[in-house]
């Protein structure tokens, strides 16, 4: 099957909608079996790159099964996602991709605030039937996220 | 039963141990006293020495208000100054880390080194007249002091040593954090929207626990959970019982029973705090620090430190790592938790909506007795010549 640029992009946009709106299964639907997910961010303060949440299918479907035992932040996160740059290695079936994004939080009074922004590093496999993430890297560049959150980014 | 607004008003009909006035977070003449008579006169913890492993690297922190460089001097001492210059108060050094054997101030090139020295004035002859030079304009030194690899400082040149200070309060941790190198590899910060001593509160009582699914699977469904004893040390310092947690109360969850850290056995959970705002825990396999910076009453800077063993392999820190964030990163399942329980605190308490706070669990000093909360305010009051309980119209030699 041949995947076109649209179609990576289109894979980066439904994972910000999916998580936009808590659809977990959706969204895991989009990995492959054998993925890997990170949120890792500089430290200015170490001077060393620090990793904040590292998952696999196993471990991401845990962290959502449990989601509803936990207070959670209310509220809605928006997603805004721009594909900045598409490598393809057509000959090994995979394409680095580069997504900058920004997430917006607006909380139950209305109220909409920057929360995050930074990039997705991704990797897809185009070897299937459809694009599947092999690895996505979260880079942010935002290390205030307030209280933190219990959601991926 | 419900209350009328005068009987919601009246203080609880209970020892005055035992309770505290909503005032001591929320005045602002109380929360400028306290960073005088609490804040600057006590040890603060401000960074590790693995945050300046080599000479000439230092850190920029805040201290009540003040801002700091921590720094390695070229004889390994680590030293520590106000960050103003001393021509005209500019900022000298304003990233939060770095190396450099000479502080140039942006401003007008004023030279410093890492002991506080000035060694450069841009022609400096200009100054003869009114007496000024290099010698005698060096930077505002700070009493520093090194505890289990932790850094202290304290800006009050006539308060108690660190040793006094501390006493035997991180016996608890002694074997944990003394035996190897360990290494910070985790940090964040946050301004979080509460009194500094709410958050700190979060780390002093235990029956909050009931908000976390993490903590009441894990903990309060473990053998020995509630019958821990708090420890009490001078100064207002303490420390809890260890015990071993049930990790695998959570479905999916591993136990901690690969490379625990020097003294710990697997599974096991320790805690100490040190007055007024600095709290050290242990899980196992990692370590947590976390110390607060009053910004205003209803505002604190947090940071918290993610702790490892120096030199260890990836694979080994990939794990420290990932129990680290499974609880306590900003993505991890009992930060959030926390933070928004206090917040919930000081959104009632910004309007004078509750009067008092109650801290009056007694159980002969096991869990979840409120011991350490009643210790934390009668050192509080002691140093301010303020009872918790009515600081404002209390009698000043009444103590909580």
């Amino acid at each position: 099957m041949t995947v076109a640029d649209e179609d990576l992009r289109d894979l980066v946009h439904r994972s910000c909608l999916f998580l936009d709106d808590c659809d977990w299964d959706s969204y895991l639907d989009l990995y492959s079996d054998d993925f890997t997910y990170r949120i890792a961010a500089f430290s200015p303060e170490l001077r060393k790159d620090m990793v904040w949440l590292e998952q696999d299918r196993p471990g991401l479907t845990n962290l959502f099964g449990n989601l509803e035992n936990h207070v959670t932040l209310q509220g809605r996160f928006l997603r805004h996602a721009n594909v900045a740059l598409i490598e393809r290695d057509d000959s090994h079936n995979n394409a680095q991709v580069t997504t900058t994004f920004f997430v917006i939080y607006t909380n139950l009074d209305g109220v909409s605030e920057m929360f995050a922004a930074g990039r997705y590093n991704d990797t897809i496999d185009m070897s299937g039937n459809r694009p599947l993430l092999r690895t996505r890297e979260v880079r942010l560049d935002t290390r205030d996220l307030g209280g933190g959150t219990h959601f991926p980014i | 039963m419900s209350k009328t607004a005068r009987e919601w008003d009246t203080p609880p009909p209970i020892s005055t141990k035992d309770y505290v006035s909503s005032l001591v977070y929320t005045d602002e003449t109380l929360f400028d006293e306290e960073l005088e008579k609490v804040k600057k006169s006590t040890w603060k913890f401000v960074c590790h020495v693995s945050e300046i492993p080599e000479i000439y690297d230092y850190r920029c922190v805040n201290h009540a208000g003040i801002p700091l460089i921590v720094t390695r001097g070229d004889d390994d001492v680590i030293r520590t100054f106000i960050n103003a210059c001393s021509h005209r108060s500019a900022l000298v050094l304003r990233e939060p880390s770095g190396n450099a054997k000479q502080w140039i101030c942006l401003f007008h090139r004023w030279a410093f080194n890492s002991k506080g020295h000035c060694i450069a004035i841009p022609r400096e002859g200009a100054y003869e007249e009114s007496g000024i030079r290099k010698d005698n304009r060096g930077l505002r030194e700070v009493r520093t002091g090194t505890r289990l690899g932790m850094v202290f400082v304290n800006l009050c040149d006539d308060a108690p040593s660190l040793d006094d200070y501390i006493g035997d309060a991180l016996e608890n941790v002694e074997d944990v954090m003394g035996s190897v190198d360990l290494e910070v590899f985790h940090y964040h910060q946050t301004v979080l929207n509460v009194n500094w001593k709410q958050w700190h509160e979060t780390n002093m009582e235990t029956y909050h626990e009931y908000l976390h699914f993490v903590n009441r699977n894990v903990a309060m469904k473990s053998k020995g959970y509630g019958e821990r004893t708090w420890r009490l040390y001078p100064n207002g310092h303490g420390t809890l019982n260890p015990m071993q947690q049930t990790y695998t109360n959570i479905k999916g969850w591993k136990p901690r029973s690969n490379l625990p850290l020097p003294g710990m056995q697997a599974n096991e959970f320790r805690t100490v705090k040190i007055f007024p705002d600095t709290n050290i825990l242990a899980r196992a396999t990692v370590i947590r620090i976390d110390t607060s910076t009053p910004i205003s009453p209803n505002k604190t800077l947090v940071e918290w430190r993610g702790i490892g063993i120096k030199g260890e392999s990836d694979q080994d820190r990939t794990m420290r790592r990932n129990h680290h964030n499974q609880v306590w990163g900003p993505l991890g399942r009992n930060l959030y938790e926390d933070a928004y329980a206090v917040e919930c605190v000081e959104a009632a308490n910004r309007g004078g909506a509750a009067p008092y706070g109650v801290i009056a669990r007694h159980e002969d000093m096991k869990t979840q007795d409120d011991v350490l909360m009643r210790t934390f305010y009668a050192e509080w009051s002691k140093r301010m010549g303020r009872p918790a309980h009515d600081p404002i119209n209390g009698s000043p030699n009444a103590s909580n």
